[in-house]
């Protein structure tokens, strides 16, 4: 603990992605040509590639970790280092 | 015990997509909101179990609306009886009908058309019943005085309204 | 048979509890099947006559599903461990906790004997003007005496943790699942007060000697919403807090590793708590609030995302690098954690404001919560439920039967949920008796209601697995029963009855 790295990270990743948001937001003041059916889908489909992309990547690695770490694998025969002293 | 440095950079990343999700929600929002300053006034009242429709014009129609292509218009929407939620599903409009209250909403219909109207919030016995119909016309009927609209160019051209924020 | 159900004792009181809340889970199934089966094709297939006879079902169904499987199982649960967990001879007031669950079969009998018709939110002025005659009373009531159960409850499990644990014990070195119900019983003490009120008022509006919901006497029927979401936004947590701190308790036996990070795993739950009623109003964009109510509610609903990632975090961390045993256990509570992201993905997209538009009241949200209820929290509830089966009694269920069992409620709970998302983005609003007989509507109903036809499958073949083997399994291991080198619960617990 106390490593200043992991706080900063914290810290400097929403800030950094929140003025690359803002900044338009902010530079687009007054008019915009709107249909709410296409806002309203264009940013369902937006939130949609977001989910499927994090979707895939957590099943994957649920995937590979119920492949890799199940006791049948031949790979993971010896004992755990660290089994039964909880 | 403890955190571990990926634990912290995977936090950083789910609360970024969280708060650039969240900005664009509130982007969108942010216009949906305000409805364009010439839109037209169309009453929507709910009850059990059906819809009645008042335009500007003091026209009332049963069960059916009528609505001409290109103009934007504002539901003002409230209930005799109990909750309803006024919903076109093909053009995203969703508000409940609260009685006692008047919520608005607002859409401008962008493809001539016929539209289903639904009720959304249970209200009882034949709520899955409770429909009615949206025409979205090409032109304006010749009914009555609607010099209103008197934008044809912009009709034909299906061309989007402005909207002030 | 008497000695259990007149016993104060932890374990006695617990297994009441559980065995109650099987019970709710079987018949309150059993209307969801009759409601799919008569939803597999448009128009009245007969299974249910009328749309009043469905409102209730359909009523009854949540009431039930809700207040009478979730909370009595995470409570029967608690019972059996807290006291083992804390090292304690029993709950506080053990006649406290046995007065507790007596209350839940009486509440029981009054929701299913009224079966009323007002869905489970008993919104006004539907409640209170149109709902018929002594059903919705008798709703109210059991409702209220549910609610008077789960508190005395809570204080029970507070009280416990806090003042009878082994004074040798710090809580920090407490399992992960008394932290889970030491925090979602201070939140059943925040959060049930105010629907308790907001039921009294529901009660004398239907008197008609007030009109607090009524609007034709001034009142406001969205202040109801208010009150009914601040306390079942956080219910919602109330429900999943019990089922992760199970997990926390099964993946790392399961792993034969220690939890990846204890301490995450208390702040996420702490923050979970906190944030949990920040968010009841994302319930009701539609209901005419302004553009700030929205984007508040917007930011305190995905404020609760990350605790939940962090969670998630740990249990694949957990995982990690271990020898995993795929028993039945720890089958279900990884397919609990893969549903889990299902319907945390669907919430993020509920929570943004224009996007209600799409989802609000339709079967989107009915696909989404029922992810949450029966993917999540059941799966991580009957996943211990198999776990502690050997504990309760003294017998090994069949291992190749529950596995079966998973496959079948996984794939099944899988098909019918995730097809009820595109069906509400096809625009059919939940709570319908029929639907308009057009294609993709047809279709995507028949596909879930087949998939409703193989989780039933599989809940008949749960409970055919575990009342076999209660009675004929083959008798446990009680050290080890899962053969997996890690240290099971103290079954002496159970000898002394009193």
């Amino acid at each position: 603990m106390g490593v200043p790295l992991r706080q900063v990270l914290l810290v400097a990743i929403p800030v950094v992605v929140v003025f690359s948001i803002l900044q338009p937001a902010f530079s687009q003041e007054d008019e915009r040509i709107i249909i709410n059916r296409v806002e309203v889908w264009g940013l369902f489909y937006k939130g949609m590639v977001i989910a499927f992309t994090i979707g895939a990547i957590l099943m994957g690695v649920i995937a590979f970790v119920v492949f890799r770490f199940r006791e049948s694998n031949p790979r993971n025969v010896q004992r755990g280092s660290m089994e039964g002293h909880r | 015990m403890g955190h571990a440095t990926i634990e912290w950079v995977y936090v950083g990343v789910v609360i970024a997509l969280l708060i650039y999700l969240g900005a664009s929600a509130w982007e969108v929002e942010r216009f949906l909101d305000h409805p364009p300053k010439e839109a037209k006034v169309v009453k929507v009242i709910g009850q059990q179990w059906f819809w009645t429709f008042e335009h500007e014009d003091g026209k009332k129609e049963l069960g059916e609306l009528h609505l001409v292509k290109g103009v934007p218009y504002v539901f003002e929407i409230t209930s005799r009886d109990v909750n309803h939620s006024f919903n076109i599903p093909d053009l995203t409009v969703l508000m409940d009908a609260v009685p006692g209250r008047i919520n608005h909403m607002w859409v401008m219909p962008d493809t001539a058309g016929e539209y289903l109207i639904q009720c959304r919030e249970y209200c009882g016995f034949s709520h899955y019943q409770m429909r009615a119909k949206l025409f979205v016309e090409e032109s304006i009927p010749v009914s009555g005085e609607n010099t209103a609209v008197d934008v044809p160019v912009s009709l034909q051209e299906a061309k989007p309204v402005i909207a002030s924020n | 048979m008497w000695e259990i159900l007149f016993s104060t004792h932890h374990t006695d009181v617990g297994l009441l509890y559980i065995v109650l809340s099987l019970v709710a889970l079987m018949i309150g199934g059993a209307l969801a099947v009759a409601i799919r089966t008569e939803l597999f094709l448009p128009g009245s297939q007969g299974i249910i006559p009328d749309p009043n006879t469905f409102h209730r079902i359909m009523t009854t169904h949540g009431t039930n599903m809700l207040f009478l499987w979730l909370l009595p199982f995470a409570s029967g649960v608690g019972n059996y461990l807290i006291p083992i967990m804390i090292r304690y001879k029993d709950m506080a007031w053990p006649k406290l906790n046995a007065v507790a669950f007596w209350m839940t079969p009486v509440g029981m009998a009054l929701v299913w004997l009224g079966m009323a018709d007002f869905t489970w939110y008993a919104t006004p002025p539907y409640s209170i003007l149109r709902a018929p005659g002594p059903a919705a009373e008798m709703w109210i009531f059991g409702i209220k005496i549910l609610g008077i159960g789960s508190i005395l409850g809570a204080i029970n499990f507070i009280v416990t943790i806090l003042k009878m644990k082994h004074p040798d014990l710090p809580l920090m070195k407490t399992s992960l699942f008394v932290w889970a119900t030491l925090v979602t019983s201070i939140m059943i003490l925040v959060a049930i007060p105010t629907f308790a009120a907001a039921l009294i008022m529901l009660f004398t509006d239907r008197l008609g000697v007030t009109g607090f919901f009524n609007p034709s006497m001034g009142g406001d029927p969205i202040a109801y919403q208010h009150l009914f979401w601040f306390t079942f936004h956080p219910e919602v947590y109330i429900f999943a807090i019990p089922a992760i701190g199970m997990m926390y308790e099964l993946i790392p036996k399961f792993s034969r590793k220690p939890i990846f990070s204890y301490q995450s795993g208390v702040t996420a739950f702490v923050v979970l708590a906190i944030v949990a009623f920040s968010s009841w109003a994302h319930h009701m964009y539609a209901t005419g609030m302004n553009f700030t109510e929205k984007t508040v509610f917007m930011v305190g609903t995905l404020a609760a995302v990350p605790a939940s990632a962090m969670h998630v975090f740990n249990f694949i961390a957990t995982m990690w690098g271990g020898r995993i045993k795929f028993a039945t256990p720890m089958s279900f509570v990884v397919g609990g954690v893969v549903l889990f992201f299902y319907a945390g993905a669907g919430g993020v997209v509920n929570a943004q404001m224009p996007l209600d538009f799409l989802t609000h009241d339709s079967y989107w949200v009915v696909g989404h919560f029922h992810l949450f209820v029966m993917g999540l929290i059941s799966f991580g509830f009957i996943g211990m439920l198999h776990y502690l089966f050997p504990l309760i009694t003294g017998r090994m269920y069949s291992e190749k039967a529950g596995m079966i069992t998973f496959w079948l409620l996984f794939v099944g709970v899988s098909v019918i949920f995730l097809t009820q998302h595109v069906l509400g983005l096809y625009g059919q609003p939940r709570r319908v008796f029929d639907y308009i007989p057009v294609q993709p509507l047809i279709v995507m109903n028949q596909i879930s209601t087949v998939g409703a036809w193989i989780a039933a499958a599989g809940a008949a073949l749960l409970m055919g697995n575990l009342i076999y083997s209660a009675g004929r399994g083959k008798p446990a291991d009680m050290n080890d029963p899962f053969k997996i080198g890690e240290v099971y619960y103290d079954h002496t617990r159970k000898e002394p009855h009193h």
